[in-house]
């Protein structure tokens, strides 16, 4: 039932709607962000005074000393380097001015001059009189304005992880409301077309367009009520049929709740093991990290074989309980064996319930097309929990304390099995299940797949030193190297955005374009590069701004090798190992990129038991820097990229 | 109208979910700047008096011996009220207890630490933004660069308290007000957009009920279009044998 009313009445209202929401929205952000700013401005202004006059008081009685030794003030030596040495330690004073009754002055201004100027400062004047010097000191007017410009910068950055989190409650409604009315109507129209009328409610419809549907069944029923047979299949069926953006919600919490511990995960296992541990506390921080890649890589592996024992349903249930039990567990954790042990439950948790929301997709799906809508749906959820998860987990550090973040993200995680609890289970297509559990030539497969040199390449150079760069540098050192530079635990969250960010704009530029075969090498190659290449900044300078800019090249450098490296392996098997399924190579990635995960994990904790964190995460980016280097042996000869040409 | 209701208060719980993040993060970064700024205003003094010790170090007094500290001590906090204590550690024998200390308040507070003035009790709630004192600590450095003690600085937190409370309680104020604005804003957009789809599922139920309706709505709603095809289907003799009735 195809419509080409593309400016109907409906999409009209649906795009007003969504564009009158994100006015008022991000118009309100604005305009209390500017309210904001400006109360704390108020605030700060006598504080930063207060602290020159401080400083104006300490001079004065630093250069009152020297003359009770006798030394008269023209006379003095070394005032202009204690001045400046003021002006280096406090960066808002512009200039200061040391002055006698008689009017000699020692003056030092912020750009080395003896000169004192007047662009605007704010000046705190301290009179001389019969025994001390006066000091004038001149506060930068504009100080203030650029340490509240940072925190627009850290507004619009908020007001993005807000949107974000909007979007997907938004989204839920839309398909409680709309969605899900609409998919019943139309299928309910179709059923009665078909013949099929022997349907039922399994749930009651809300929305707008329920009272519609409502008449319609009463309408089809009164219809319907003397019909002599009813195919016993249809007469326990819904007629509702899944759909795949059902279990986008639930996706989104359940990784919500994984990712909310992204920013202060390293930070709570470093005060365990400051305490309780029988490791250095660099391993004691590697091992949670290793262990959860390790048993999320191989539930990733096996939660298909347990999702077809257990089914649908109870596998998602199992899974959740594993997630909350042990995110639950972490608030209470008092050794690094607890944390460990607890984190192998969340992440086979998270494994299974991923696999289970990307079977549910598949399932709900009944052509190509809504397969990948299915996909870009779980892509979609994913990042946008992503996204939100490290920036809002970091909030509710600060608001409740790290035990009661643990306890939070927990309660989401179990949140998202109240939601998936009412979803109805997809109709399991038998044949196919009969064909992915006659899955003998699984580990053949695996086997040809590794034998075959290009993908073993990409595997190593692209798949795992993607995800060794992220494990080493994203999970693990980041928030360690940014606790050493003095951030707060929301800047720390925040800090995350700069490879999220780079990494959606970067796919959504990607997925726009079609390069051919050829391009897909070139890009590939440059992302491995520029995905280690970022942190050698590190080396020269040793400030957040270097970090920032090393997981900025993360986020674009990986945005450049996911989708292209997925899609050459997919090329190159289809060309030279055609037996091989789609979904055997996809599993092997993935594989790749929980090893790449684990090997990450542990290179650091290596390292750091002999270099510091700066220097670690330069090594580890001069490692994926060689890794990436390998795709030379890719091999760009004009037949090899013929032969996957021929095949696009 | 019940229908309605709810989906404006969906809809308005996210903007006001938006606005509230904004508050919370921006509230977080201010009290951070405020606490930096309370505590920099400490290290003028701290940093003076390292300067002095490190001096006397010079001279070849040593930190054990030199009973001209406790003075100096006691100036430095006779100059700065918001300054609680200062104590001397040394920082080469495993010894605890301060070797100098000066303090503004009682004896009983002697050898001050992080943990001990904590306003609240709640383990979940015990991190170091909570304490009502600033602690901060410098390392003493002798001529040839070994650190003998450590200078350690207690201060006072309640005046920024003070001034994060009144900034959150303005903030708030100001959450209320951009909130009650989007709300007065939001609503008649919203209502106006609800009240034309009301139009479009009435034009579609007359459909359905075969009553009269305006057919420029028909044609361009695909909702009509659906309530079309239920009276089509249900018209059509096709369905009825589909269904296997007879009329």
């Amino acid at each position: 039932m195809n419509f080409h009313l593309h400016k109907s009445i409906e999409r009209k209202i649906a795009v007003r709607t969504y564009i009158a929401l994100l006015l008022v929205g991000l118009c309100s952000s604005l305009v209390l962000t500017f309210l904001m700013l400006g109360n704390f401005e108020k605030i700060l202004l006598p504080q930063f005074v207060l602290k020159s006059n401080v400083i104006a008081n300490s001079v004065r009685s630093t250069v009152a000393d020297a003359l009770k030794l006798g030394i008269p003030f023209e006379s003095l030596v070394g005032v202009n380097d204690y001045l400046s040495d003021t002006l280096v330690d406090n960066s808002e004073i512009e200039f200061i001015e040391v002055k006698s009754l008689n009017g000699h002055a020692y003056t030092m201004h912020r750009n080395g001059t003896n000169q004192r100027t007047s662009n605007g400062e704010i000046l705190d004047v301290i009179d001389a009189d019969d025994e001390l010097p006066g000091v004038t000191i001149g506060l930068r007017g504009s100080y203030i304005q650029e340490k509240l410009q940072i925190m627009f910068g850290d507004a619009a950055v908020a007001s993005l992880v807000a949107l974000t989190v909007g979007f997907e409650i938004l989204l839920f409604f839309i398909v409680i409301w709309v969605l899900r009315p609409m998919g019943t109507w139309v299928s309910m129209i179709n059923g009665f077309k078909t013949g099929q009328t022997q349907r039922t409610f399994s749930r009651a419809v809300s929305g707008p367009f329920s009272e519609l549907i409502a008449l319609t069944h009463q309408y089809f029923q009164s219809k319907t009520r003397w019909a002599t047979q009813a195919t016993t299949q249809n007469a326990h069926k819904d007629w509702y049929e899944p759909r795949a953006y059902d279990v986008r919600i639930v996706l989104f919490l359940f990784v919500f709740s994984e990712e909310l511990l992204r920013s202060y995960f390293p930070i709570y296992v470093k005060d365990i093991a400051l305490t309780n541990t029988w490791l250095t506390v660099d391993f004691a921080i590697a091992l949670p990290i290793i262990t959860y890649m390790l048993f999320a890589g191989l539930g990733t592996l096996y939660g298909g074989a347990v999702i077809e024992r257990l089914g649908l349903r109870n596998a998602f249930k199992w899974s959740v309980t594993l997630s909350t039990l042990g995110l639950g567990g972490l608030a209470f954790a008092t050794t690094v064996t607890e944390v460990i042990a607890l984190r192998t439950a969340c992440a086979i948790g998270y494994a299974i319930a991923t696999v289970a929301c990307q079977v549910y997709m598949a399932q709900s799906s009944q052509n190509d097309s809504e397969t990948t809508n299915g996909l870009s749906t779980f892509v979609a959820a994913v990042t946008a929990a992503s996204l939100c998860g490290a920036p809002i987990g970091a909030v509710v550090a600060e608001l409740i304390g790290l035990h009661a973040a643990m306890l939070f993200a927990s309660g989401m995680a179990f949140c998202s099995w109240l939601l998936f609890k009412n979803l109805k289970m997809p109709a399991v297509d038998l044949n196919a299940q009969k064909n992915s559990a006659d899955g003998s030539s699984t580990r053949r497969n695996f086997a040809e797949l590794l034998k075959n040199r290009k993908i073993c390449i990409i595997l190593i150079c692209d798949v795992a030193a993607g995800k060794l760069m992220l494990a080493g540098l994203l999970f693990f050192l980041t928030p360690m190297l940014l606790i050493q530079f003095q951030f707060t635990q929301t800047s720390i969250g925040q800090f995350f955005m700069f490879y999220y960010l780079p990494l959606t704009l970067g796919n959504m530029v990607i997925s726009r374009s079609s390069p051919s075969p050829q391009s897909k090498k070139h890009i590939m190659f440059a992302g491995a590069l520029l995905s280690g290449a970022g942190t050698l900044l590190l080396y020269w300078f040793n400030s957040a701004v270097a970090l920032a800019v090393a997981i900025t090249c993360l986020g674009l450098g990986q945005s450049m090798v996911l989708t292209m490296a997925s899609s050459l392996m997919l090329a190159i098997a289809k060309t030279e190992l055609p037996h091989v399924s789609a979904a055997n190579t996809l599993a092997l990635a993935r594989t790749f990129d929980r090893i790449g995960g684990i090997v990450g994990a542990a290179f650091v904790a290596f390292f750091l038991l002999v270099f510091d964190y700066r220097i670690t995460t330069v090594f580890l980016g001069g490692c994926v820097l060689v890794l990436g280097l390998g795709n030379f042996w890719l091999g760009l000869r004009s037949n090899d990229v013929k032969k996957v040409a021929a095949i696009k | 109208m019940f229908q309605k209701i709810k989906i404006i208060a969906v809809a308005v719980g996210i903007i006001f979910f938006l606005l509230s993040l904004l508050s919370v993060l921006q509230f977080f970064r201010f009290q951070n700047l405020l606490f930096d700024v309370a505590r920099t205003r400490v290290e003028v003094p701290a940093e003076a008096l390292k300067r002095d010790i490190e001096r006397s170090l010079a001279t070849g007094l040593s930190l054990q011996t030199n009973a001209q500290l406790l003075a100096m001590l006691d100036l430095v906090l006779q100059k700065n009220p918001n300054i609680f204590a200062i104590q001397i550690n040394d920082g080469l024998s495993n010894n605890t207890e301060p070797l100098w200390f000066a303090s503004n308040l009682s004896a009983s507070s002697q050898n001050l630490d992080d943990g001990k003035l904590v306003k609240n009790h709640w383990p979940f709630f015990n991190d170091s933004s909570q304490a009502s004192v600033f602690i901060q600590r410098w390392p003493i450095v002798d001529p040839i660069g070994t650190t003998v003690g450590q200078l350690i600085f207690t201060s006072d937190k309640s005046e920024a308290f003070k001034m994060a409370a009144n900034a959150r309680r303005e903030l708030m104020a100001l959450l209320g007000a951009v909130c009650a604005a989007s709300l007065l804003v939001l609503v008649p957009i919203l209502l106006f957009l609800l009240v034309r789809l009301d139009k479009v599922v009435i034009a579609a139920r007359s459909l359905i009920l075969d009553q009269k309706i305006e057919q420029d709505i028909v044609a361009q709603s695909e909702v009509c279009q659906l309530a079309k095809n239920v009276r089509d289907a249900n018209n059509s003799p096709v369905s009825i044998q589909h269904t296997g009735l007879t009329t």
